[in-house]
């Protein structure tokens, strides 16, 4: 069975026993949404904070994560998914490079952005793994809800 | 008609692009040859406007571990240069530096980290110098970052930066061969809407 490719400004969801995974986090934002019972999983992955920057333009409601993450929910919900069981796991939001004029870490608005969503959703994080200087692979396995980080750095990490 | 977001651009544009990062990466090069002392050759870069999905399959994937300088412009020109260096380009400085190979790019010490963010210093300066002398905008530019890590999560930095316009970006893809081995060695420059469009005016192209 293959994985299913999440990319950039892309969700998508899927049931057990299906794979997503998204490449090369940085400081964009992977947030995996499961409901256990189901095995349903949604998987986004967003680039900014707030559609509202973008002024009246049409803009791909997957790229944002005011945007994105409650059009996942509504579609998880759609598809069978209990709101009441969804719970969160987050990964990304990297500074990637560390620069005096980076008045404004994108990466850290992105992961607050992205709990500020979620808590409008009431939909609990219950493991992150964001920050810091470096990219991340999410692997999220609809089997069982576990969210394999695979990193330069650290190696693999599980939540 | 103006220039709103890259998507915008006419084929005519994009020539005038290309011939820009003709002359910018021609720069880069030569600067590259004289301080490594070794024979460097650019191909004519292709440009396009891709999604940036798109630029990271085509620059060899987004878990490809990668060396970068992310520089940023200022002065006349906004916007940022990153430069993209494979494990064969970083072996190839750092064998003229200090005369060995690296351990790996996740190993590079204190010295060949130094070395390489002076390369992207003196390429990346190269190339808007020659922009600036094409165009008359005096180009700044910051000192270079450097950080290795996946591809991807090192190209979604500019691309997040100036994303807030479209999902497309700019993509100048030049290929440089040091003593006529390939390398995969990427220079984009990324310019702010606003700049592309100072840029195209300065150059006597209508907008």
């Amino acid at each position: 069975m293959s994985n299913i490719v999440v990319g950039i400004s892309d969700w998508k969801i899927c049931k057990n026993p299906e794979v997503l995974v998204t490449y090369a986090l940085g400081s964009c934002v992977g947030s995996c949404l499961y409901d256990k019972v189901t095995g349903i999983a949604g998987l986004s992955h967003i680039m900014l904070p707030d559609s509202t920057s973008a002024e009246g333009k049409t803009v791909n409601r997957m790229k944002f994560a005011d945007t994105a993450l409650p059009d996942m929910l509504a579609e998880m919900i759609k598809m069978g998914a209990d709101k009441r069981r969804i719970q969160a796991k987050i990964a990304g939001g990297a500074l990637m490079f560390a620069t005096r004029s980076e008045q404004f870490n994108i990466g850290e608005r992105n992961v607050a952005a992205v709990k500020k969503a979620l808590s409008a959703l009431r939909i609990p994080i219950i493991a992150s793994d964001t920050g810091l200087n470096y990219g991340r692979t999410v692997f999220f396995q609809s089997a069982d809800g576990k969210v394999v980080i695979k990193s330069t750095v650290k190696g693999v990490n599980i939540l | 008609m103006g220039i709103n977001n890259y998507e915008d651009l006419t084929p005519i544009h994009l020539d005038v692009l290309t011939e820009v990062g003709n002359i910018g990466s021609g720069n880069a090069s030569a600067a590259l040859s004289n301080m490594i002392n070794k024979n460097v050759e650019v191909e004519m870069p292709e440009v396009k406007i891709v999604s940036f999905q798109e630029a990271t399959d085509q620059s060899g994937g987004a878990e490809q571990i990668v060396a970068g300088t992310m520089t940023r412009m200022s002065g006349g020109m906004d916007g940022m240069i990153l430069l993209l260096m494979d494990r064969d380009f970083v072996d190839s400085v750092i064998d003229s530096f200090f005369g060995c190979k690296v351990k790996g790019l996740l190993q590079l010490d204190e010295n060949e980290i130094s070395a390489l963010s002076e390369v992207g210093n003196i390429m990346c300066g190269a190339y808007v110098s020659a922009v600036g002398q094409l165009s008359g905008i005096e180009v700044k530019l910051e000192s270079p970052c450097f950080h290795v890590d996946m591809m991807g999560a090192l190209m979604s930095v500019p691309v997040i930066e100036f994303g807030e316009v479209g999902d497309k970006i700019l993509y100048i893809d030049k290929k440089l061969s040091i003593d006529g081995k390939r390398m995969n060695t990427k220079l984009f420059l990324i310019p702010t809407i606003e700049s592309l469009q100072k840029l195209m005016g300065k150059l006597g192209i209508e907008v």
